[in-house]
């Protein structure tokens, strides 16, 4: 930008942030600006990365920008299993490192078309659900959204909610939302979504929410 | 042009009962987004919106309804619904750990239409001091006029720090 003409003022220069730029801009200055995320651009809802896997046992996601989003939101579709009624979970990484141990938390209502419904809930766990029981046959497959709430903030604990369907392996749906939480304070990094039997095929997407 | 979310507002406070984010609707979206991810409070109990009226006042009328079925880790699922109130109850729950709140994703549905009910529909997860405690709530303000902002408070205690913010849904 152009050291002596700030966003086109001399002398005092206005504060800039989002909702409130002030000045006239040139190409660069705007470039400067969303770079130091001050430039009012509507679309808070970020896409960071969409995968598609097939055959695979686990997809990891571990660029996912956790200083700049609190919130993050994933769409998981198609999800399509090897083995029937295999589940779908998350695991986070800590700092790199990959939590396995039984710390997580989750309550998820269940409930299926032909009316059985069933509480999902666990205090010890070595995972978050991402989707359950998916049959393995033709069309059987699963899809979900979820909300990750915290991630980079090692002052809080990581919180997720979320909301899945499938087809069990009698082709009967079922759904399934709740809440989850790794009850520790840590920056985590890294989301792995990975299957609990064979291997599985899907497209899953990341989105940060900015200012969230 | 489609461009998803649109950051409006956001809101904070230390130290407060409530906390108002003013002048966040208008006519430019019939739905927003609202994301809390920062509260740290001083009571371990549920949480409550309420809205604003086309003055700025905060409507405190027992023209609201909620139904939430709360979710565990540690207990039974439990049905928690009530019509008449004063606030939409059961926006989330947290333990008074600042670790504990929170993760709260809230819908609001028409508040800034005249002729319409304003509607809530939410997902949260928190943690008490005996494990997760989520929930999946809905909500009315059973009054049709213009909806201006909201109101976020604890049912009992304070907040010592709280941050809400809006979005648009476009």
């Amino acid at each position: 930008m152009a050291d002596d003409l700030k966003y086109g003022y001399k002398g005092a220069e206005p504060t800039q942030s989002f909702g409130n730029n002030t000045g006239v801009f040139d190409p660069n200055d705007i470039n400067n600006l969303i770079a130091d995320n001050k430039w009012t651009q509507f679309g808070q809802l970020e896409l960071i990365e969409t995968q598609t896997v097939s055959g695979v046992s686990f997809v990891d996601f571990t660029s996912i920008q956790e200083s700049t989003y609190n919130v993050h939101f994933m769409t998981i579709n198609n999800i399509d299993v090897s083995s029937d009624n295999a589940d779908m979970n998350f695991r986070l990484y800590e700092s790199g490192v990959l939590e396995t141990a039984s710390v997580y938390q989750g309550a998820y209502q269940q409930q299926w078309a032909s009316g059985f419904v069933n509480e999902n809930k666990s205090t010890g766990r070595t995972f978050l659900v991402a989707n359950a029981s998916t049959g393995n046959d033709t069309n059987e497959t699963g899809q979900s959204y979820h909300y990750f709430y915290n991630l980079g903030d090692s002052s809080k604990y990581s919180f997720k909610t979320g909301h899945y369907l499938q087809l069990y392996s009698d082709s009967t749906m079922f759904v399934g939302f709740g809440s989850g939480v790794l009850p520790q304070t840590s920056t985590v990094d890294g989301i792995r979504l990975y299957s609990n039997s064979g291997t599985f095929s899907a497209t899953a997407s990341l989105y940060g929410i900015r200012y969230s | 042009m489609a461009t998803n979310l649109e950051f409006i507002k956001s809101a904070s406070g230390t130290s407060v009962t409530s906390l108002s984010v003013t002048d966040c609707f208008s006519a430019d979206y019939d739905v927003y987004y609202v994301s809390i991810t920062k509260t740290d409070v001083t009571v371990q109990t549920y949480s409550y919106v309420r809205f604003l009226d086309s003055g700025g006042s905060v409507i405190s009328a027992s023209e609201y309804d909620y139904a939430e079925l709360g979710l565990l880790s540690y207990g039974s699922f439990g049905e928690n619904k009530n019509t008449g109130l004063t606030a939409i109850q059961h926006i989330d729950l947290s333990g008074t750990s600042t670790a504990q709140g929170i993760g709260n994703s809230l819908y609001i549905f028409n508040p800034y239409d005249s002729s319409s009910y304003t509607f809530t529909a939410g997902q949260y997860s928190g943690h008490s001091s005996s494990g997760m405690a989520g929930g999946k709530n809905i909500g009315v303000h059973k009054s049709a006029e213009t909806i201006t902002g909201l109101n976020y408070l604890r049912g009992s205690g304070n907040f010592d720090s709280v941050t809400v913010n809006v979005f648009g849904v476009k």
